[in-house]
């Protein structure tokens, strides 16, 4: 099994039922294997999800959050809607934390479905993610050196606690959160965490870039999407082995040194740092 | 069966205020009386400050987005105010809270009652927002 993660965000306030029917279909064209067992808009998730009554499953489409579960291969989804009255406006977002392949064959399904995912939403941002343990040992090294101040603990109780996490919760729960958590409105306002396996430039990032950089980024594929995004994909795939994130991460930083790294985040810089930033329009979604 | 429901909830609120307890002792701050009412319920918070944040302190085994959280993020999106949640070290806290609440802007973070320490979940230090917005309360 491959543990992958997908985000996407979206200006369209995506509460209408029609959009979770278009997510639904989606994920069960691509992966059909990928049947829902619980459903629900607030956790524990007690509802039965069954192909027969996706109305039912729908009714509970579009209040604050929905969230959709399988156990194997497994699959964690959560749909948030933004309020459209809210004095901070935000994108409105899809968010498998989890989605487990079954082999790397299924990688290319991954890219076409994330795809598909941002022509249907217009999404303003999305990626995919193939986690690896080898990335995870990588952050908790770079952890232990990187020193503390009050009211934070040392840095090695901070590892420490997440070594406990690890062994509690698994390690694509723990990478998601150090490298994945951070991909909100609030934070990509601020600046842009990382580039991912898959990455999907919506119309404000191609914007901000410019197409002829984005199209001319030395990754695996690069690719205009019909609503205006542009998909970029790394590498071919990524290999839990060190070699396999070794290449990745050369891939990874020659692409971000192409595209301009005062966009991408550095811990290094002063926080009150102006990065580049991309105009999101929030208020003139799809609905 | 009461007695046995007794037996097994009591310690854990006792273990919850005095969670609370440490972390206000630690941050200088007072609990929150203000009653917040949405749709989806009302709530009295931690900690509050209108438009400035909510934060609510956990100290269970595993916390999902379920009961007085749930209208809590309500209050904090319909504000605008970023959402604050303290949890244990050793708490598992929900991938879908993690996300909800890191979309207000807020953050999850650990405080360790032991040490009087806080970091964020994810093991990075946490924001200026959330210090600043204890140093704000801690001025009340």
């Amino acid at each position: 099994m491959i543990d992958c993660t997908i985000q996407l965000l979206t200006p369209a306030v995506l509460r209408e039922p029609e959009c979770g029917r278009e997510l639904l279909r989606a994920m069960l064209k691509h992966f059909p294997t990928h049947i829902p067992q619980f459903f629900g808009d607030t956790e524990p998730l007690r509802n039965r999800f069954r192909l027969d009554s996706v109305d039912t499953a729908l009714g509970c489409w579009g209040g604050q959050f929905f969230i959709l579960k399988q156990e194997k291969p497994k699959v964690l989804m959560q749909a948030s809607f933004a309020s459209s009255t809210s004095p901070r406006p935000r994108h409105s977002s899809i968010t498998f934390f989890d989605f487990q392949l079954l082999d790397s064959s299924d990688l290319s399904t991954l890219a076409a479905f994330v795809k598909e995912l941002a022509q249907t939403f217009h999404a303003d941002y999305a990626m995919a993610h193939i986690f690896s343990q080898n990335e995870l040992e990588d952050w908790l090294a770079r952890r232990l050196e990187t020193p503390t101040s009050w009211p934070a603990p040392p840095a090695s109780q901070i590892v420490d606690r997440l070594r406990a996490k690890v062994s509690r919760e698994g390690y694509a729960k723990v990478l998601w959160g150090v490298e994945c958590l951070k991909l909100q409105t609030a934070n990509l306002q601020r600046c842009l965490p990382n580039l991912y396996w898959l990455n999907v430039f919506g119309p404000p990032y191609v914007a901000m870039f410019g197409s002829k950089r984005l199209m001319e980024v030395p990754a695996e594929s690069v690719e205009t999407l019909a609503y205006g995004g542009t998909a970029i994909q790394l590498t071919n795939d990524l290999k839990d082995s060190k070699e396999g994130w070794g290449f990745f991460q050369a891939v990874r930083t020659k692409c971000r040194n192409h595209l301009d790294s005062n966009a991408f985040c550095d811990s290094a810089l002063d926080r009150g740092h102006r990065y580049q930033t991309p105009i999101f329009s929030l208020r003139s979604g799809l609905q | 069966m009461a007695a046995q429901n007794a037996s097994i909830v009591w310690p854990a609120i006792f273990a919850g205020r005095a969670f609370q307890s440490s972390f206000n002792s630690a941050f200088n701050v007072l609990s929150n009386t203000t009653k917040l009412f949405t749709k989806l319920g009302n709530t009295i918070p931690d900690l509050y400050k209108f438009g400035n944040g909510v934060l609510e302190l956990k100290s269970g085994a595993y916390i999902a987005n379920t009961g007085n959280i749930v209208p809590e993020l309500a209050a904090a999106e319909a504000e605008g105010a970023p959402y604050y949640l303290g949890v244990s070290p050793t708490s598992t806290v929900s991938a879908p809270l993690s996300a909800a609440v890191e979309a207000t802007g807020g953050e999850v973070f650990v405080f360790d009652a032991a040490t009087g320490t806080i970091s964020s979940a994810e093991g990075g230090e946490v924001s200026v927002e959330l210090l600043e917005f204890l140093a704000l309360l801690g001025e009340e």
